[in-house]
């Protein structure tokens, strides 16, 4: 059994006209101790897929529907009070932007001191300790003296170590981190993401990474899920995904990142994700698509069949990355 | 003559007054930038955060004040010029900002937005103003309706788009950037430099592109400047950068570019073939360079 299997996620907000479905009916599974890449453009849905999986867009007045089986507990039935005591002990979450994600009010130790208090019986004294030892741990040098400082005095990467250390301090298996690098410079991301690899190595940990960058996903997942418009378009394996992509939008996301190689012009996916509530009809992707034909793209809905969910899924060669390490010089 | 020559250019801020607000210690944000940009060309300034680089872009436009140095713009000594004289040469430099969900006010129709500088600067009429608004927006590559709606309206990379067209409206000889892809998503991103790329080849600008993400300056630039604290560690062309680094710093952002290969394909063993020859129907822009 998956540690995590989100089945049938339907997300709906209320709207001036009445409910606005954001998300459709979004299925992946997370196994214990690896880490799923949740990709896709601004506005695809990953984000309110992992909110909704907390259980916090409900508390937000959302509509959802579906189940998000958890250690074999449905968490879309359970009461918020109920499932206050899961967040941050089993199952976290670590935010884009780290600086107003922390409260300026409060030291960086004490607010990592609050949430192992919050789960755990556990005397201030040792909370403290506990709040140091995970500064430690994701790399804040003098961590004991850092502790007793306020956000402000930590630069970007800085808070989000800290961050890193608050969602990781009562040893969740699962966290969710939504576009965690996405505001830091190119350099500290790598820091970043080598900190997410070496926790997870030690501590097992499950990680849903969303991005709308394939080439951080690659740094990180064995499992991609590809989100379009509130759907899932595409599942697979990391290498299958990066070397045979089976639907048009992951191989447009695919070649949209910046070369390595110069001079040649970058492919863009042109347009714009279409809003909620103003999708087009049949394939959601196919205004957009290269290899749209009208007739059997535009017409009824598209299911997911295999993991990819394209009419034309196999007709159409799509080009992946090229095989690595030179294989073909 | 280049277009911009930039020698000893100096920043420094103060970061403790002592008594009657004389400051006590100097922080250099800016030491001893010097460099040149040829029309029609893209230079990269690179580095990470705090290195220096928006500063340099500002201080070329005089949006702050150096403390030293001498910027030519096209022959004109830019520190020489009157506040008068300064705002008529700041048509030909314009400047894009990396959130252009501030840069854009958001008070205003888009349109009104693109369209200010040229009643501000040329004193257009109102006719006027909305043709050549239009026309800009054609060059752009977004749609008419736009120039209605406010900035909260459009997505990051419209607004980008408009905020380039406002830049455009002065025609501009140097454009200065400073991360103007940042805040897209990678898709979108391929789009924005496309259209600058474009843009150059079209109107001969001479970009000076300001980023943390060397992956951008291999696509966009031919020159590159890397900055660290404030002064230059190494600058030359593109390709020999990336090739031949010189600099430990240089090879460390080079390292830290996010390369789009699985993990589990990396590693120093060749690997076989997995993609099928008969399918290329897109050149993929990455990874080997210049061998197809």
């Amino acid at each position: 059994m998956s540690l995590l299997s989100v089945r049938d996620l339907s997300v709906s907000f209320r709207g001036p006209g009445g409910w606005v479905p954001v998300t459709d009916r979004v299925s992946f599974d997370v196994e214990a101790g690896t880490t799923v890449g949740l990709v896709g453009e601004s506005g695809s849905g990953k984000t309110v897929t992992a909110l909704s999986a907390m259980g916090l867009t409900r508390a937000q007045g959302a509509r959802v529907t579906g189940q998000v089986l958890f250690d074999g507990e449905d968490l879309a039935t359970l009461s918020q009070r109920e499932l206050s005591t899961r967040r941050g002990a089993t199952i976290s979450m670590i935010f884009q932007q780290a600086i107003r994600t922390l409260d300026p009010a409060f030291t960086v130790g004490e607010q990592i001191a609050e949430s192992v208090r919050r789960h755990e019986r556990v005397s201030r004294k040792e909370a403290w300790r506990r709040a140091v030892e995970m500064l430690d741990r994701v790399h804040i040098p003098r961590a004991a003296e850092r502790a007793a400082e306020y956000p402000h005095t930590f630069s970007g990467g800085m808070c989000q170590r800290a961050m890193i250390a608050m969602a990781l301090a009562c040893s969740p298996k699962l966290v969710f981190a939504d576009e965690p690098t996405t505001a830091l410079d190119v350099t500290v991301q790598a820091r970043i993401l080598d900190l997410l690899r070496e926790i997870q190595r030690d501590t097992g940990i499950a990680v849903v990474f969303i991005s709308h960058d394939l080439g951080v996903i690659a740094e990180l997942a064995q499992h991609v899920v590809v989100m379009y418009a509130g759907q899932v378009v595409e599942r697979a394996g990391v290498e299958e995904l990066f070397l045979r992509p089976r639907h048009p939008y992951t191989a447009g996301l695919l070649n949209a990142i910046p070369a390595v190689g110069r001079g040649r012009r970058l492919i863009s996916i042109p347009g714009n994700v279409p809003a909620p509530g103003a999708m087009p009809p049949g394939c959601r992707f196919h205004p957009r698509c290269p290899h749209g034909v009208t007739g059997r793209c535009d017409t009824g809905p598209v299911d997911l069949v295999e993991d990819v969910r394209c009419v034309r899924s196999g007709e159409v060669p799509l080009l992946g990355i090229p095989t690595p390490a030179g294989a073909r010089s | 003559m280049s277009l911009l020559e930039v020698e000893g250019l100096v920043k420094r801020y103060p970061v403790r007054q002592g008594f009657l607000g004389r400051a006590r210690e100097w922080f250099t944000a800016v030491d001893d930038v010097g460099f040149t940009a040829e029309r029609g060309e893209t230079l990269a300034l690179v580095g990470e955060s705090g290195a220096g680089k928006s500063t340099t872009g500002r201080l070329i436009l005089r949006l702050v004040e150096p403390d030293a140095g001498t910027v030519r713009f096209d022959g004109v000594d830019v520190r020489a010029l009157d506040q008068p004289a300064l705002r008529t040469l700041r048509r030909r430099m314009q400047m894009i900002f990396q959130d252009p969900y501030s840069s854009l006010d958001p008070h205003l129709p888009v349109g009104e937005s693109v369209a200010e500088p040229l009643h501000v600067h040329f004193g257009m009429s109102r006719g006027e103003r909305l043709r050549r608004t239009a026309e800009l927006l054609d060059v752009v590559g977004i749609s008419h309706d736009v120039l209605e709606r406010y900035p909260a309206e459009l997505s990051g990379g419209q607004l980008q788009r408009a905020a380039i067209a406002r830049a455009l409206t002065m025609k501009p000889d140097l454009i200065v950037a400073d991360e103007p892809v940042a805040a897209l998503d990678v898709s979108v991103r391929a789009q924005v430099l496309n259209l600058m790329l474009d843009l150059q080849r079209e109107l001969g600008l001479t970009y000076l592109f300001i980023t943390h993400d060397l992956s951008l300056v291999e696509v966009i630039a031919d020159r590159a400047i890397v900055m660290s604290g404030g002064r230059i560690v190494e600058q030359g062309r593109v390709e020999e950068i990336f090739e031949n680094p010189r600099e430990d710093y240089t090879r460390e952002l080079l390292a830290a570019i996010p390369r789009p290969i699985p993990m589990s394909l990396r590693g120093p063993a060749p690997q076989p073939p997995a993609v099928p020859a008969d399918v290329p129907e897109q050149p993929l822009a990455r990874v080997e360079a210049g061998k197809d």
